[in-house]
């Protein structure tokens, strides 16, 4: 059996290697960590001075999770889906905040190419770790069957999680899928060892430590081993099961609020376990925070974490689990044989999540906060014809235009941020939507606009561009490559207004909302747009094109993204972006960023007569 | 005569319950089940009165609880504001009820000994059995569950002189298949619009949907417990939760014989499956499982049920109940509606006054009531 493990350093992923390691029936194991060489290396020691040195059957890919295949460029996420057979997606983002964003990105956007490596490779299987907690709200049983139940989440690691699982179901590739859904999780149960202190330990290190708390003394709750999860794990793997849910843990064995608070002081050496107040009447103590020894978490966040989970939550069934794990003798064991010494051993450690002998791993933002400064670059104006010109010229190296809709100029920052390292950005103000000025005359139309994008580059000495529009943008590159074609190296559409209702219904509303004049004179124009002149003269772009789009964008507008595609003779690929709407730019920089910076490497060594047209969704 | 308390079927013991009138609802195997599939806080007593040879001569089972949906029945708002103040104040605050009587029954009654004389005395004897055992419990409310309109209207008064509050209940569904074929039922039992509407679905499903029926089907809840709980989920009265832990009890049991009705699709994927109990006499088809994905959900619940039909006709049944819920399809199936009554007896003072106001509230679910609002078009 050859597998791929993601997450491998972590609290769970660190047991489930070490458990691999152990099965002979491992034939080769591939462990996916970060791209930065130095961050890799860092968590390969920390793994191999935990688990001892790594066999020869381990090997290592570089990736980022975040990152449309992985990060890998097309032939290598082909290689990759060709060398496994059973992907272990342990990496995952567990604080217990609000960050929905953030916990996506960890969460959920990885399942997008774990689905592609699926799709391509119908003889994988994929594991996943998921939580228990996708219950979120629900109150009542909730069984390996549910998902949906009308739940609402206390956390953006809940709900995340649970879009993770949605999407998984409603994939095409569900029945090669197995989830395990853990309860909240600490070290081993034995020694109480854990790779880092993630999981539970900041929900274990408050109960442990705090004198008052919320919470509902005779609510149940569930904590499990990270030793149990990784065993339940790995022998579902290599007993081949797919296409169940399993929840790794136990009713029966499941103490009360009050005596899990009971357990955690005794870890700590303290004779009683925190004071509980119904969460009715404990608000005031959000004023002080709750105790969170070793910072694991923010007090605020130690309170509210305690506040949603300490109390009546979800009954957990464990029916599949239990006929799948039973009759290996493999079960969870019960609280009191294990809880009070995970939370000593955490205390041994000081609630250092690492430990102070290990490396602190460099940031990998920094690049990114670097151009993220060049940003702040003061806005510049130059007059073409009727109108002054707002714009934005950040980096250097090949240009590359960026045109913008009702969402605004700021909107290409996260992408601008990403491209401008290696690339000279122009962040071109559409007028009416901008801060671009025109006088008593000028045009607002979309065609006289590409005219200005025209005068606007011939100022700065620009020959070829790259050009790259959204929404109305997107209609304006449209103006532009249809007039000068010589001057396109490239073209990236996104999301444009081209096809179905027109004025699109956002820019309806939007023009409605904010009632100011240059917005109402780009409505006029807009609405005198000669749209069925345009895509007609959309068979003269030649020049390489990529067709970006918001898998949310919703009414339908995938077809239009199709239909500019099949217009189109340069198109060469077709992008969905995940989750994203109409600003997928800029709901999702990360990802479009990735997509704009392939596609221009790629067109910088491909001529377009022999490049192959590709669509991804 | 004296009252006892068992904690389990098992004590009670399957020869001995066979002695009373327990049709389907107070079946061993059914009790067996619930008792092993029983989840959360949920407990089980069984109250029992017996002679001194050991003999039983009444019998009821008591779930003692919180975790009960109780207030299903009960305006949305009160269900809302139970369920604020209980994630306020904690599970303390959660109404811990005793429900008298088989959770999961198409209808109650309390089950005695056919040759008992003194059953005014055995049911005076369990009812106060029954308050030492809720008292003890710290139950705040007894609930005797769906006694059935044929039970003795004059033990029904010696529970109300008990202390226990009448109202109605949701009535239970009763299908005559006293016939000789399922086309004679087709034709005596149907009107002219619902013996096409039944044609038709057989009609429309040939080809496309296949039935077959399992008489050992333990293996087959993996495959349809997510169906049976996306009813449940989708269900406007969610009453009794039960874990796929009940369908295995179910699949083991002999008394009463159980079956699963498998609907599949031509492509091989199951899309319906009917749990059904049955004995020499009576029929339950009592838990449907549906794909909702699929457009054909509808034609999936007449097939199973109709099949369901026509299996107890062929097995010489005479009467089939189907539940206490979706009574337009069911009565087009030639479903009869039975009053049922909920007898409640609050134990803590502060919930006393309510029961006036949650008895003028369930009139609304009279067979009369729910009949009336059938034929304006609103189902339940």
């Amino acid at each position: 059996m050859r597998l791929l493990l993601t997450g491998a350093a972590s609290l769970v992923g660190a047991e489930v290697l070490r458990q691999l390691l152990r099965r002979h029936e491992i034939e080769s194991l591939q462990l996916l960590m970060p791209n930065d060489a130095a961050v890799a290396t860092r968590l390969l020691q920390r793994l191999e001075s935990q688990l001892g040195p790594l066999p020869q059957s381990v090997s290592v890919v570089n990736g980022d999770l975040r990152l449309a295949r992985f990060g890998l460029s097309a032939a290598a996420f082909e290689q990759l889906g060709a060398s496994f057979d059973v992907g272990i997606h342990c990496a995952q983002r567990e604080t217990k905040d609000h960050d929905l964003e953030a916990a996506r990105q960890f969460n959920l956007l990885p399942i997008e190419s774990w689905i592609d490596l699926l799709e391509r490779n119908p003889l994988v299987r994929l594991h996943q770790l998921s939580t228990a907690f996708t219950a979120g709200t629900h109150r009542g049983l909730y069984t390996e069957f549910d998902l949906e139940c009308g739940q609402q989440f206390h956390n953006a690691f809940e709900q995340s999680k649970y879009e993770a699982e949605v999407r998984l179901r409603e994939s095409r590739v569900t029945d090669r899928v197995t989830i395990h859904r853990p309860s909240h999780t600490l070290g081993c149960a034995a020694t109480g060892d854990a790779f880092e202190l993630s999981g539970a330990y900041p929900l274990i290190a408050t109960i442990a430590a705090a004198a008052v708390l919320p919470g509902d003394a005779r609510a149940r709750i569930d904590f499990v081993p990270a030793d149990f999860v990784a065993d339940a794990m790995t022998t579902l793997i290599v007993t081949s099961a797919a296409g169940t849910f399993h929840h790794a843990l136990g009713w029966h064995a499941s103490p009360t609020v009050r005596e899990v608070s009971s357990l955690a002081a005794k870890g700590l050496g303290r004779k009683h376990g925190a004071r509980l107040l119904p969460r009715g009447v404990a608000s005031p103590l959000r004023i002080a925070g709750a105790a969170n020894p070793g910072n694991l978490t923010s007090p605020d966040l130690a309170y509210t974490t305690a506040r949603d989970l300490l109390h009546q939550g979800p009954v957990f069934d464990t029916y599949l689990a239990q006929r799948a794990l039973s009759p290996l003798g493999i079960a969870p064991p019960a609280a009191d044989q294990w809880l009070t010494t995970a939370v000593r051993a955490a205390n041994a450690r000081e609630w250092k999540s690492r430990r102070e002998s290990e490396p602190q791993e460099p940031s990998v933002v920094v690049p990114i906060r670097a151009a993220a400064a060049a940003l702040a670059a003061e806005k510049q104006f130059h007059r073409v014809g009727d109108v002054n010109v707002a714009y934005r010229d950040i980096g250097s190296g090949d240009p590359v235009v960026f045109l913008h809709g009702i969402s605004g100029a700021q909107s290409w920052d996260g992408v601008v941020e990403r491209i401008a390292t290696r690339r000279r950005a122009i962040v071109i103000e559409t007028l009416g939507l901008g801060d671009t000025e025109g006088d008593a005359n000028a045009d607002y139309g979309l065609a006289a606009q590409a005219v200005m994008v025209r005068g606007l580059l011939s100022a700065l000495d620009i020959s070829t561009a790259h050009i790259v529009g959204n929404d109305s943008g997107g209609v304006i590159a449209q103006f532009f490559a249809v007039r000068w074609p010589h001057l396109v190296r490239s073209l990236v559409l996104s999301d444009c207004d081209t096809h179905g209702p027109w004025p699109p219904a956002h820019l309806s509303r939007a023009s409605r909302q904010y009632p100011r004049k240059p917005l109402k004179q780009f409505m006029r124009a807009l609405e005198r747009t000669d749209r069925t002149t345009l895509n007609h003269l959309l068979g003269r772009v030649e020049a390489p094109t990529l067709i970006v789009w918001g898998g949310d964008h919703g009414n339908g507008s995938l077809s239009w993204a199709r239909t500019l595609y099949d217009a189109i003779p340069g198109a060469r690929r077709l992008e969905i972006i995940p989750f994203a709407g109409v600003a997928c730019h800029e709901e999702r920089p990360d990802l479009f960023a990735r997509a704009l910076t392939d596609f221009l490497e790629e067109t910088a060594h491909q001529s377009s007569g022999t490049s192959a047209r590709t669509s991804r969704v | 005569m004296h009252p006892k308390v068992h904690a389990s079927i098992d004590d009670v013991g399957a020869e001995r319950l066979a002695q009373l009138p327990t049709g389907l609802d107070f079946s061993f195997g059914l009790l067996r089940a619930m008792e092993r599939s029983l989840w959360g806080e949920l407990a089980v007593r069984y109250v029992t009165v017996e002679d001194d040879a050991g003999k039983l001569l009444a019998f009821t089972p008591v779930y003692l609880g919180s975790n009960l949906n109780l207030n299903a029945l009960l305006p949305k708002a009160i269900q809302t504001g139970y369920n604020a103040m209980v994630s306020a104040l904690g599970t303390a605050m959660a109404t811990r009820v005793a429900v008298v009587g088989v959770l999961i029954s198409d209808r109650g009654w309390i089950p005695m000994h056919p040759e008992l004389q003194d059953r005014a005395g055995a049911l005076k004897l369990l009812l106060k059995e029954i308050d030492r055992v809720a008292k003890e419990h710290h139950a705040q409310i007894t609930m005797l569950k769906d006694i059935h309109k044929d039970y003795p209207a004059e033990e029904r008064a010696l529970m109300r002189a008990a202390g226990y509050t009448e109202g109605f209940s949701l009535p239970t569904i009763r299908i005559n298949t006293d016939y000789r074929s399922f086309d004679e039922y087709l034709n005596q039992q149907l009107s002219k619009n619902g013996r096409k509407h039944a044609r038709k679905q057989f009609v429309k499903a040939e080809g496309t949907y296949s039935l077959r029926a399992f008489d050992d089907f333990e293996d087959m809840i993996p495959h349809v417990f997510g169906l049976h709980r996306a009813v449940f989920l989708k269900a406007k009265y969610q009453f009794e939760e039960l874990p796929p832990a009940f369908f295995v009890e179910c699949s083991r049991s002999t008394t009463p014989k159980t079956e699963l009705l498998i609907c599949e699709r031509n492509d091989g994927r199951i899309v319906g499956s009917l749990l059904i109990f049955y004995n020499d006499t009576e029929q339950q088809n009592k838990r449907i499982g549906i794909a909702y994905d699929i457009p054909d959900s509808g034609l999936i619940y007449n097939l199973l049920n109709y099949t369901g039909i026509q299996r107890a006709i062929a097995r010489g049944i005479k009467r089939l109940w189907l539940g206490q819920s979706s009574y337009t399809p069911k009565t087009r199936m030639g479903g009869e509606l039975d009053d049922q009554y909920l007898l409640l007896k609050a134990l803590d003072p502060i919930l006393k006054p309510t029961l006036p106001l949650q008895r003028w509230w369930m009139e609304r679910y009279s067979a009369a009531n729910i009949l009336a609002g059938l034929d304006k078009g609103v189902s339940l």
